[in-house]
């Protein structure tokens, strides 16, 4: 070839020469798309801040959406610190492939629950093997987005009205998962009083703002302590200055009694009249209400 | 990624032979591509972290393995016999390829036929179709589950009864 000859560009060469790997990400992406297409409303639970409640709210959420007669399934996106499968009660859940991809297990209650907690014990780190140990920081974030949409593509969710998911912290992790799941998911936050937090969250609100990815509103879990003796929620943070851009749907106070449920698993055993259920029902209604409206 | 063939300007193609694709004890592998118009190969060559990348993508160099939506069909005993038109068991390139580059917690023989106790062809492509990083702890559940139940073989009644005894 003389050096005037135009070589062709990658635009100008269709296919990949055997290997189809665009394909494959496109018929991924499809297969995703049609077997969520079942789903009313997909919700995802994030905050940017770690430790303020994010997986105890989305398990309480999903009990709240199950008493007020929905079909409600939920996913552990938090693949390194899985904690739906305690709060479900579903540590040992069996898994049994089915006609249409893996069985989702369910509480006594009915609400389906995927977490890497039920495959991976307690005791262990979840872990990928690697042709290129030591150096996960290359490509680990990559693997676990493909083990989640493997979860997503090949399990059998079924008709459903609400899946909620419940996401990592970090706040560009808020923004990496807008851009995963797409504009069709919505996005709750969930902060604590403290102005520390609630930065956080106003970080990740900004992020999120970036995508097309609507945002519901924020909760404010741990408002305050509830005594069951006195009857009383004292506040447990000073109230924050930090505004945050969203609605407000409710707040949460901290009950001892309904924490030991989430640490035995039986959270939709808990008492009705705990002002932290009375509170998260109320924020079901009212999400329910914003997305049907 | 794409290679051209620049003496004839032409897009070089993916090289499938019989011998397994796998990466050598630094990670590499290494792909043959062939220009259909001159036949020069050459071969690409990546490093661990290409060799990952491509793993950690959910992605199969060579093209995608048997999956339901590519139209797994059974024969009359219900041996897995075609996947659009290629051997439906184990592409031999692409599934070599595959386990090759997966860990071993991936590598588990529920990626594969083999096994100690048997399963039938329908009960295997269920396993086949959930995701892969639950198919280990999947595979053995239902093992135990059967061994337990009498079963001499796990069959799709046998993953019915589970799913049934389970109440799921």
């Amino acid at each position: 070839m003389s050096d005037s000859k135009q070589i062709k560009s990658y635009s100008d060469l269709a296919g990949d020469g055997g290997s189809n790997i665009m394909g494959q990400v496109v018929a991924h992406k499809a297969k995703i798309e049609a077997n969520l297409s079942g789903i009313k409303y997909v919700i995802a639970v994030g905050s940017g801040k770690g430790g303020v409640g994010k997986s105890t709210i989305s398990m309480h959420l999903a009990s709240a959406f199950n008493r007020l007669g929905k079909r409600v399934s939920l996913l552990d996106a938090d693949v390194n610190g899985p904690a739906l499968a305690r709060l479900a009660g579903l540590t040992e859940a069996p898994l049994i492939p089915g006609k249409n991809g893996l069985i989702v297990p369910k509480t006594k209650s009915g609400i389906g629950v995927i977490s890497f907690g039920s495959l991976v014990p307690e005791s262990e780190a979840v872990d990928f093997k690697s042709v290129a140990s030591g150096d996960s920081h290359v490509w680990r974030a990559t693997k676990e987005f493909s083990t989640l949409a493997d979860f997503l593509a090949d399990t059998d969710w079924g008709e459903l009205d609400f899946l909620l998911i419940d996401l990592p912290p970090g706040a560009e992790r808020c923004f990496q998962f807008a851009e995963f799941f797409g504009h069709k998911t919505s996005f709750i936050l969930i902060t604590i009083p403290s102005e520390v937090s609630q930065g956080v969250v106003a970080r990740s609100i900004a992020a999120i703002k970036k995508t097309p990815s609507p945002i519901i509103g924020y909760i404010e879990n741990m408002s305050g302590y509830y005594s069951a003796d006195s009857k009383e929620v004292k506040p447990m943070f000073p109230s924050s200055n930090v505004k945050l851009d969203v609605p407000l749907l409710g707040s949460v106070p901290f009950d001892p009694v309904v924490a030991e449920h989430c640490d035995r698993g039986t959270i939709t055993d808990s008492a009705s009249s705990s002002p932290t259920n009375i509170s998260l029902q109320d924020i079901a209604t009212k999400i329910m209400n914003t997305l049907e409206a | 990624m794409k290679f051209l063939c620049t003496s004839c300007n032409t897009q070089m193609k993916l090289v499938k032979n019989e011998a397994p694709l796998k990466p050598d004890d630094h990670g590499s592998l290494s792909i043959r591509y062939e220009c259909p118009d001159c036949l020069m190969e050459i071969a690409m060559l990546t490093n661990a972290f290409e060799t990952q990348m491509v793993t950690s993508m959910g992605v199969e160099i060579g093209g995608k393995t048997v999956s339901k939506s590519q139209g797994i069909t059974l024969d009359e005993s219900g041996n897995m016999t075609e996947a659009n038109g290629e051997p439906a068991a184990k592409c031999p390139f692409s599934q070599m390829a595959r386990d090759s580059m997966m860990g071993a917690s991936e590598t588990d023989s529920a990626n594969t036929n083999e096994s100690e106790f048997p399963w039938t062809a329908q009960a295997m492509v269920r396993l086949q179709n959930i995701p892969e990083f639950a198919r280990p702890m999947a595979k053995k559940g239902i093992e135990k589950f059967a061994h337990e139940k009498g079963f001499a073989q796990v069959t799709e009644e046998c993953l019915d009864r589970a799913k049934e005894e389970f109440d799921m």
